[in-house]
């Protein structure tokens, strides 16, 4: 076990980018299966190959912003390969000219706030 | 069968729990040949860490996603690598990169690795260290489900349970 959880530990810092292409698969999985389309029908609509929709659903495929862009188009549905667990919302408000508000979230369970005070 | 603690004894099969990895998606086990001997997955990390670094890095990390947030999702999955219908899979890794590690999937909250090592050739069959790993999961899916047929345990989402007659 001591190994694994080395490997576990040092991989940390590429668990974000593993996650969102598989949260990617998973969206365009769901999107597929809402609106009954199988995976040759997805790929005579994007003009691919069936194993290239297979490779999408694999969680492995590093999708560009057009690939998205276009499978979120044909499955009607807005494709981000961002889940709830590392959406990131950043806010900016400022008060009175004098104090700025920056809100940072990650996921329900940790939310935090920085408070500038300014001149 | 036996049970040990947290260990389940299926014809010979001690299944494992890996809390390491399991969430609130999915429970993933592996098997060992005794009570406290290493997993069939941690002989393979032990085995692929170093040399195969980032294929390892990439199946440990696909595995904490299943299990904390995705589930053992079917696309995730190379199917039939097994006999029909026994549940023997293969986890897809990165394009261009041929490190194998077989398991058995049931459901999306279930998975149960075994071993594996580098693909060199088209089939399982043709290398001699995958077709021990493969052949490893098709005889365990054998005995876990001739177990659950016959009434010994219980497999649901929560993960494999012996039944006790009272």
């Amino acid at each position: 076990m001591k190994h694994l959880q080395e490997v576990i530990a040092r991989s940390s810092s590429s668990l974000h980018r593993v996650e969102r292409r598989m949260v990617a698969s998973a969206q365009i999985a769901d999107a597929m299966e809402k609106c009954g389309m199988s995976k040759s029908e997805l790929a005579r609509k994007m003009g691919k190959s069936q194993s290239e929709v297979t490779r999408w659903l694999s969680g492995t495929c590093n999708f560009t912003s057009d690939t998205l862009a276009d499978i979120s188009d044909v499955l009607g549905k807005d494709i981000t390969g961002v889940g709830a667990s590392e959406l990131t919302v950043k806010v900016k408000v400022k008060f009175n000219k004098n104090i700025a508000c920056d809100f940072t979230s990650a996921g329900p369970e940790n939310l935090s706030r920085n408070y500038i005070i300014g001149s | 069968m036996e049970t040990f603690g947290k260990t389940m004894v299926i014809n010979g099969f001690h299944i494992i729990k890996i809390e390491d990895l399991s969430g609130r998606k999915c429970n993933i086990y592996s098997i060992a040949s005794s009570e406290k001997g290493d997993t069939l997955f941690e002989k393979f990390i032990d085995r692929y860490c170093d040399i195969y670094k980032e294929e390892i890095d990439e199946i440990v990390n696909r595995l904490v996603v299943m299990g904390k947030a995705e589930g053992a999702r079917i696309g995730y999955f190379k199917e039939n690598e097994g006999k029909p219908a026994d549940h023997v899979c293969a986890l897809y890794d990165l394009p261009c990169r041929k490190l194998r590690v077989y398991c058995v999937r049931i459901g999306t909250s279930l998975v149960i690795l075994g071993g594996g090592g580098p693909k060199k050739t088209g089939k399982w069959q043709e290398d001699d260290n995958l077709s021990v790993s493969a052949r490893q999961m098709i005889s365990f899916a054998a005995a876990l489900f001739e177990a659950k047929d016959k009434g010994d345990i219980c497999i649901d989402e929560n993960g494999i349970y012996e039944l006790i007659e009272k």
